[in-house]
């Protein structure tokens, strides 16, 4: 469903903030919320765009899906489901197997297929910037180089093994991830594992 | 900000940016998110208890200056370590633990 619902989230995206607020993968909902804050103007588009999307039978496919998600609690502009969405894609969409057998698959396929045709026209709408000529700090490669080069230490708890990064590594990161995770500790109380996106 | 999400915490996104954003308004800063970006990949583990202690050492830069000696990543190194003393040393002359002051 995931598919489905990131392209509803790029077409409702430039009428309101969809990662800081929870709204269902849903026209009623959509057209509620925008009305909530007072963007009758971003409806009349809103609703231009859904007709587009109604007009096909792809489009007909992901508005479908929509609805199933919404019904299981799916919100708009969620980043961990954009982000397993892109990886999902990157690998050719090979857990597609599992469903070959079910009624489904062709609504799933259309949804595939328009959202990877609006991720095409995205693509090329937005223009690239140039990298800065000089970066301001130089490359981090040397990083992992360097710690897998270090002694190891006698095991402890502190050596991880031989495939996970070094204890050397850790106390070179160790600054910088502890700015980062008071950061995060702020609003997060259990920070965990978190990588910034 | 994906873990906001999750958490259903987007509320605090936007004060999570600003701090993000205050972090990024400096040369020292961006290091420390150069750094962090490097170390995301295996994903940093933030709730180590052993990094802040790592981060604390007194013998911290002697050890990185040695280990990395000659490597181009130990001025970024250094300059992470830097505003995160900087941080620290703010902490103790504003005795901001005390008052609820923590910049952190």
């Amino acid at each position: 469903m995931s598919p489905a619902v990131v392209v509803l989230s790029r077409i409702v995206a430039p009428y309101t903030d969809i990662i800081m607020t929870r709204i269902p993968p849903d026209h009623g909902a959509i057209v509620s919320k925008l009305r909530e804050l007072g963007r009758d103007d971003a409806v009349v588009h809103f609703q231009a765009e859904w007709d587009t999307l109604r007009a096909t039978p792809d489009g007909r496919a992901v508005i479908a899906m929509c609805g199933a998600a919404a019904e299981g609690g799916a919100l708009l502009g969620r980043l961990t489901m954009k982000r397993r969405l892109e990886e999902h894609d990157e690998l050719g969409w090979t857990s597609l197997a599992a469903y070959k057998s079910k009624t489904y698959l062709p609504v799933l396929l259309a949804t595939i297929r328009y959202y990877r045709a609006q991720t095409a026209a995205f693509a090329a709408a937005v223009p690239t910037t140039p990298p800065p000529a000089v970066p301001e700090w130089p490359s981090m490669a040397s990083l992992a180089e360097v710690a897998a080069k270090l002694p190891r230490p006698g095991h402890s708890e502190l050596t991880p093994p031989p495939d996970e990064p070094l204890q050397g590594w850790y106390i070179a990161v160790a600054p910088a991830v502890t700015v980062v995770r008071r950061i995060v500790e702020r609003y997060l109380p259990t920070p965990g594992f978190f990588t910034i996106h | 900000m994906a873990a906001l999400q999750d958490a259903k915490l987007e509320v605090h996104i936007p004060e999570f940016l600003a701090a993000w954003k205050e972090l990024g308004s400096t040369s020292d800063g961006r290091a420390v998110i150069t750094v962090y970006h490097a170390a995301a990949n295996p994903e940093a583990p933030l709730n180590d208890e052993d990094i802040p202690e790592m981060a604390a050492d007194p013998g911290w830069e002697d050890e990185v200056r040695t280990n990395f000696k000659g490597a181009a990543c130990l001025p970024v190194l250094l300059a992470a370590a830097r505003y995160y003393n900087a941080k620290e040393a703010w902490n103790k002359s504003n005795n901001s633990v005390k008052h609820g002051r923590r910049w952190w």
